[in-house]
């Protein structure tokens, strides 16, 4: 190898760490509080998220009532009892009045040193419950931690009531491991539309785990006859069914029209409920076919590429199937823990040297070469496919805010997400 | 289910007493698996005959195939067994290879789903580190049985171990026993005593038996080769005695090290009282309330923590006569006469002529040791014996008092120095919950690496992304001013960004195994892309530090082998080690807010120097010829370029060799001193200046005279544009209608006369030549610091020749209420964005990103502040 350029002899791979995630799912639950056992480095992590995708986040506070806190341990000089220091700290913050449920977790070098977290958390008897969020930053990927966060917040609920049958009523159900990364009106919308849909289709939404409330109004979803499993938070979701004895069933995510149906036809036959889909479902689904059908035309045949993670990518490229455009790309920031519900695109590049994963692309010739780029921020900033339009979606998009309603999920979501791919072509919107 | 872990000395019979007890287990009817956590993988040989593949050899995802992958059937029925394994000896990270194991264990639910009715775990000799009590975590072992002989070192040993159960107590682990396995009766005899001394019992005591020698060399269970055996007796009794174990009501407790000492010369220890069922954390002590009125009879007020020391100021009684006893303290020690500086440390390191009481010593702080023999000494012994009651440790727990969590937080950082009268305190989510700050010193520059140097970070992704741009408080935010991009709204990027900063991506495997193919293998790359006569500089993250591998023998041969030059730096760049005594109050530097953001360590700085002074000498003799170099401007250099060619001066145009480019300069003129680079200029025998900041009309001026000066030239310098001096009054005459306020601590008051708080922008200056008002408010929690604050304060404006208006506050509630007024009051310092400390009191926050370099610089900035004060966006 002759390389001597940065970027062939160290490669800046597509991938975020294990504690964005765990940051993520702090910032989705209003009150969770975290304590990070470590130095101060871990701090700015969260800048990742405050203030540069989530513009309504509460993570940080200027007035000093910060929700992630650290340790500010490091291996050196060595503490005779650093889980002493630990529980004292995480005895404080329980107290401390402020946050209903706090997970401690900790920066890798902890893990080598063998840090009981599990024991510490459980033995914080007052103030507000902890849990561990075990340390895997060395082995598991943002995708991990934000599910085993959620878990761990799960494993806090309060013990469930017992739930009665209800005859006549609508099954109820409660939809765990949605990717809330952000407060904003992308995803405060598809919970609406996911609500509004699950109440069309014969079933009440009781709770999204999670969706930017307090800590408490989590155990709504304890409540639910049917607890569905967005791929987010598998653990989450089958602990939440666990608990409540609910069933459990696991789903992709409703993108799109067809993609969406489906999704609420599984939902009604795991809620016990028969018959096909309700009219007025079919009549919605045909209602935004009819506002999609004129954009065809900008999109059909068309390639795009998909920079993100893999959960959305599996609900994406079904979606741009029904808009007949092309994913001839995809490049994901997560290993694939489940099987992708798709045909794997003719490049698909995980966790990619993104300079290498950019000359993949730059390849692409013929009738593969792509007109479109859809993904998150750093596949823009990082020159995936320079010069393309580019669609932001995803976490993170640090340069597309949501002030207004901007669902992707279900019928509006579709109508919207086509709207959006539609207009980046049209208007040949580059990269930034 | 039984669960059981043998710990002991290495060579005293564990294994052999755990493999046999998992035969006994299993000839009862049980299903075992025995589990051998030992890197040296010989805890499975009798039961399986043979050697096993260990766990580790098989990294990887889906850990429960994994762990069944590796579960192997023993010939012994009922028996199966698991080997961790561990890395090759001396490299990687046994201990983490357990936890990983148990984890799998654990997480797979492997010992419910194969209904085994029995686990026994057989650790390694002596528990080095966490990883190797990773059995006593949550769902995992029970109950302790720890194998002793009379040897003193094993029973050094077991006193630790005992230590560690109690640890692991809050898990509901519990210590069964002790298994003797003694060469006499004497030995026996040591061993009971031992048992006694921390309140434990003898489970067993095992005989010396051919029995087990005969049956090793076979492979096989004695309990099973020679059942008649005296020692597959002593096995039955044993492991009778462990099911039959319950937690005691008055648990084991370790001796200390001197009552172990006692114990070894026969002297039996005191009667001691039991341990707490469980060592559950402490939280806030009960006796807080009594400490602090014993703090305040004894006239001490904890100040901060030094290196783990508390140290205090104590107040003299009035009745100590300093005529008398001398000429009272030494000037610029102490703050108001008869207030001392003290330090509270644990007794066995205390520093000199320490007055031991409890389990720690008070002395005078370094440097005021005088006043010992001044008679002082006397006067402190007998303040401080009202606190000799209190442990040591729950003195550090009061000086995190209040409830406050961000402030326990702080007091546990050797850095966290709160009310320190030592420097500032500079990181913004510090010393948070009381006061939190208005002013954000800029962090970042550090990662800026020199032309040709490369900087290794050799860390894992987490501390790949322990920076980041335009956060909400800006934790990591991009350096305002003159070297900066001036206003921006960049999107973070991908870490990390800069094109010759790198991570080595340290991952589990690295951990394991060990790191030594990485980091050699990432010196190489970083030295070929440094090139030749380079500079690596490696920095050790905290993960790898763990495993202490030999990195100097890698840099060694990295400079050897590929021509570099090659410095590393450890887990001080982090900046969370403790500072050097002889250094109490050396400046902290900015900015350390990431993992490989070291303040400008000397090592670094020395390398660096050395690295550039090379290069620089390359171009020894190259005839100048331009007069001015700007080097480490940002976004301002073209402005300050066209000032200093207006100024009839030649500027080098940015050359893609930064050497070469300063070479050819007659000067060069930087945005902020630069330790490295001004020396490697000095070095090399070039001219260069830092000049007063080039903010506000009289600022460029400076700035420019002071380059004019440097050259030797007396024209003039370059003024305003036409028009700008006349658009100037205008806008101050705007100005004038509003103020401008800076909230700040009384450590900030002084520094806001120049710029080295705010990135090198001079902002109170620029504000007041503007014509806008200015006020302070100044965080003063008692009469004292008020007092003091007052005077700096009128310092600060006789010193800028302005009256400030200064007002005081000591608690949230009441910064807002004087945020609140007067209305005139339009603006306020602060570094957090759209802080709504300043909209929600109605006004606007402002920042030193707002303010630009030169004439028409200084003309901007004062529109942008006016287009704050005007607008009326809620």
């Amino acid at each position: 190898m002759n390389a001597t350029s940065r970027a062939d002899l160290f490669p800046k791979l597509f991938s975020l760490p294990y504690q964005l995630g765990v940051y993520l799912a702090v910032n989705a639950v209003s009150d969770a509080g975290l304590v990070v056992d470590g130095g101060d480095c871990v701090m700015p992590k969260a800048d990742f998220i405050a203030g540069n995708h989530d513009l309504r986040s509460t993570l940080l506070s200027p007035y000093g009532k910060h929700r992630i806190v650290c340790t500010m341990t490091a291996p050196l000089p060595q503490d005779s009892n650093h889980e002493r220091k630990l529980s004292s700290l995480l005895a404080e913050v329980a107290a401390d009045g402020g946050f209903s449920a706090v997970l401690v977790t900790g920066l890798p070098f902890f893990k080598l040193a063998g840090v009981d977290y599990e024991g510490v958390a459980a033995g914080i008897t007052k103030g507000s419950p902890v849990a561990d969020v075990p340390a895997l930053s060395l082995e598991a990927g943002w995708l991990e931690g934000y599910d085993l966060a959620l878990e761990a917040l799960v494993r806090l609920l309060p013990a469930p009531r017992r739930r009665g049958r209800r005859p006549g009523k609508r099954p109820r159900v409660a939809v765990a491991g949605y990717l809330f990364d952000r407060g904003e009106r992308d995803h405060t919308a598809n919970l609406a539309e996911l609500g509004r849909l699950l109440a069309l289709s014969g079933l009440e939404l009781v709770s999204v785990l999670p969706s930017g409330v307090p800590f408490r109004e989590l155990a709504r979803g304890l409540e639910a006859d049917l607890v569905v499993s967005l791929p987010y938070g598998r653990r989450a979701a089958a602990r939440l069914a666990a608990r409540s004895g609910a069933a459990l069933l696991e789903t992709g995510l409703p993108m799109g029209l067809k993609g969406t149906s489906a999704w609420l036809a599984a939902l009604r036959r795991a809620a016990g409920l028969r018959g096909g889909l309700p009219a007025a479902v079919a009549a919605e689904e045909s209602m935004a076919a009819g506002e999609m059908a004129p954009l065809l035309d900008v999109l059909a045949h068309r390639g795009a590429v998909f920079a993100g993670d893999p959960h959305l990518f599996g609900a994406f490229v079904p979606f741009a199937g029904e808009l007949r455009l092309r994913v001839p790309a995809a490049a994901l920031d997560s290993g694939v823990r489940e099987k992708l519900p798709v045909r794997p695109p003719q490049l698909l590049l995980l966790r990619p040297d993104m300079a290498a994963a950019a000359a993949a692309v730059a390849a692409l010739g013929g009738y593969d070469k792509p007109q479109l780029l859809v993904g998150n921020s750093f596949a823009a900033t990082e020159g995936l496919a320079p010069g393309l339009p580019f669609v932001e979606l995803g976490f993170p998009s640090y340069g597309h805010h949501c002030l207004n309603d901007e669902p992707f999920l279900g019928f509006s979501g579709a109508r919207t997400l086509a709207g959006r791919l539609a207009n980046a072509l049209r208007s040949g919107n580059g990269p930034r | 289910m039984e669960s059981i872990v043998f710990f002991g000395k290495g060579g005293i019979g564990k294994s052999t007493l755990a493999s046999n007890v998992s035969a006994l287990l299993a000839a009862g009817g049980g299903s075992v698996l025995h589990v051998g956590c030992d890197p040296k993988m010989d805890s499975t040989l009798a039961l399986m005959g043979r050697h096993i593949q260990p766990f580790s050899d098989s990294p990887g995802p889906d850990p429960e195939a994994r762990l069944r992958e590796f579960i192997f059937d023993a010939p012994v029925k009922g028996v199966r067994c698991i080997e961790v394994g561990g890395p090759r000896p001396g490299l990687g990270c046994a201990g983490t290879g357990i936890g990983v194991m148990l984890d799998a264990v654990r997480d797979s639910g492997l010992l419910e789903k194969d209904g085994y009715t029995a686990a026994v775990f057989d650790v390694l000799g002596d528990v080095v580190c966490g990883g190797f009590a990773a059995p006593l975590r949550r769902g995992f072992a029970k109950k302790v049985v720890i194998v002793v002989s009379e040897e003193l070192l094993s029973l050094y040993s077991a006193n630790k171990l005992i230590k560690m159960v109690e640890n692991y107590a809050r898990n509901g682990v519990y210590l069964a026993g002790l298994a003797v396995n003694a060469k006499n009766a004497a030995g026996v005899r040591t061993a009971a005593e031992f048992a006694a001394a921390v309140n434990t019992r003898v489970l067993a005591v095992i005989p010396r038996d051919p029995a087990v020698a005969a049956a090793e060399r076979g492979r096989v269970p004695a309990v099973l080769a020679s059942p008649k055996s005296p020692f597959a007796a002593a096995l039955r009794g044993l492991c009778a005695a462990i099911r039959a174990a319950r937690p005691g009501s008055s648990p084991p407790r370790a001796m200390s090290d001197r009552e172990f000492s006692d114990f070894t010369e026969g002297r039996p220890p005191a009667a001691r009282p039991p341990a707490p069922r469980s060592v559950l954390p402490a939280g806030r002590s009960g006796s807080s309330r009594g400490l602090a009125a014993a703090f305040t009879r004894a006239r001490m007020k904890p100040t901060g923590l030094e290196g783990g020391q508390i140290v205090c100021e104590w107040t003299v009684p009035t009745s100590f006569d300093w005529g008398e006893r001398g000429q009272g303290p030494a000037k610029g020690r102490t703050s108001p006469r008869g207030t001392l500086k003290i330090v509270i440390a644990p007794a066995a390191g205390s520093r000199d002529g320490p007055i031991r009481l409890s389990d720690w010593a008070v002395c005078f702080y370094p440097g005021q040791a005088e006043h010992q023999a001044r008679g002082l000494g006397e006067e402190l012994a007998a303040a401080a014996a009202g606190l000799a009651g209190f442990k040591y440790a729950e003195l550090t727990e009061y000086f995190g008092r209040g409830g406050d969590h961000y402030a326990k937080i702080s007091s546990f950082s050797e850095r966290g120095n709160q009310a320190g009268p030592f420097g500032t305190l500079i990181l913004p989510h510090m010393r948070l919950g009381q006061w939190q700050r208005f002013i954000f010193p800029p962090g970042g520059a550090d990662l800026r690496v020199p032309q040709g140097a490369v900087m290794v970070e050799h860390g894992d992704i987490e501390c790949r992304f322990s920076c980041c741009d335009n956060g909400a408080l800006n934790l990591f935010r991009e350096r305002p001013g003159l070297a900066g991009p001036g206003v921006s709204s960049r999107c973070p990027l991908l870490p990390k960004e800069e094109a010759h900063v790198m991570n080595t991506d340290f991952g589990a495997l690295d951990a394991v195994r060990g790191d030594e193919a990485l980091i050699s293998d990432s010196l190489d790359r970083a030295a070929r892309l440094a090139g030749p006569g380079g500079l690596v500089e490696f920095y050790l993250s905290c993960a790898p530090m763990l495993l202490a591998g030999d990195t100097g023998r890698l840099l060694e041969r990295v400079k050897e082998e590929r021509g570099v030059a090659a410095v590393q730096l450890g887990s001080d760049s982090a900046g969370l080690s403790e500072r050097p005594e002889e250094e109490p109050g050396a400046a902290e530097p900015p900015g350390n807010c990431g993992s490989i953001l070291p303040g400008f360590a000397s090592a670094k700085a020395e390398a660096r120097a050395a690295f550039m002074a090379r290069k620089l000498a390359a171009f020894k003799g190259v005839k100048p010829s331009v007069d001015v170099n700007l080097i480490g401007f940002g976004d301002c250099r073209e402005e300050l370029a066209g000032l200093l060619e207006r100024s009839g001066l030649t500027t080098a145009s940015p050359g893609k060799d930064l050497y070469a480019s300063a070479a050819r300069g007659r000067l060069a003129v930087l945005p902020a001193p630069d330790a490295a680079l001004c020396a490697a200029f000095s070095e090399a025998g070039l001219k260069w200046l830092v000049p007063p900041a080039p903010y506000g009309f009289a600022g460029v001026r400076a700035w420019l005279d002071g380059v004019l000066a440097a050259l030797g030239r007396r024209t003039p310098a370059a003024g305003p544009a036409p028009g700008a001096e006349k658009e100037r009054r205008a806008l101050a005459l705007a100005a004038g209608r509003y103020r401008a306020c800076f909230v700040v601590s009384s450590e900030e008051l002084e520094p806001l006369a120049g710029g080295t708080l705010m990135g090198g922008v001079p902002v109170l200056p620029v504000v007041l030549e503007a014509g806008f008002g200015a006020d302070l408010l100044v965080y003063a929690p008692d009469p004292a610091a008020r007092s003091a604050a007052a005077a700096a304060a009128l310092g600060l404006g006789r010193k800028l020749g302005a009256r400030l208006r200064t007002r005081f506050f000591s608690a949230p509630a009441q910064l807002d209420a004087l945020l609140r007024r007067p209305r005139a009051m339009k603006l306020v310092y602060s570094d957090a964005r759209l802080d709504p400390r300043v909209t929600g009191a109605g006004r606007r926050p402002f920042s030193a990103a707002l303010f630009e370099p030169g004439y028409d610089g200084a003309l901007e900035t004062v529109r942008r502040l006016l287009e704050l004060c005007e607008c009326d966006f809620r």
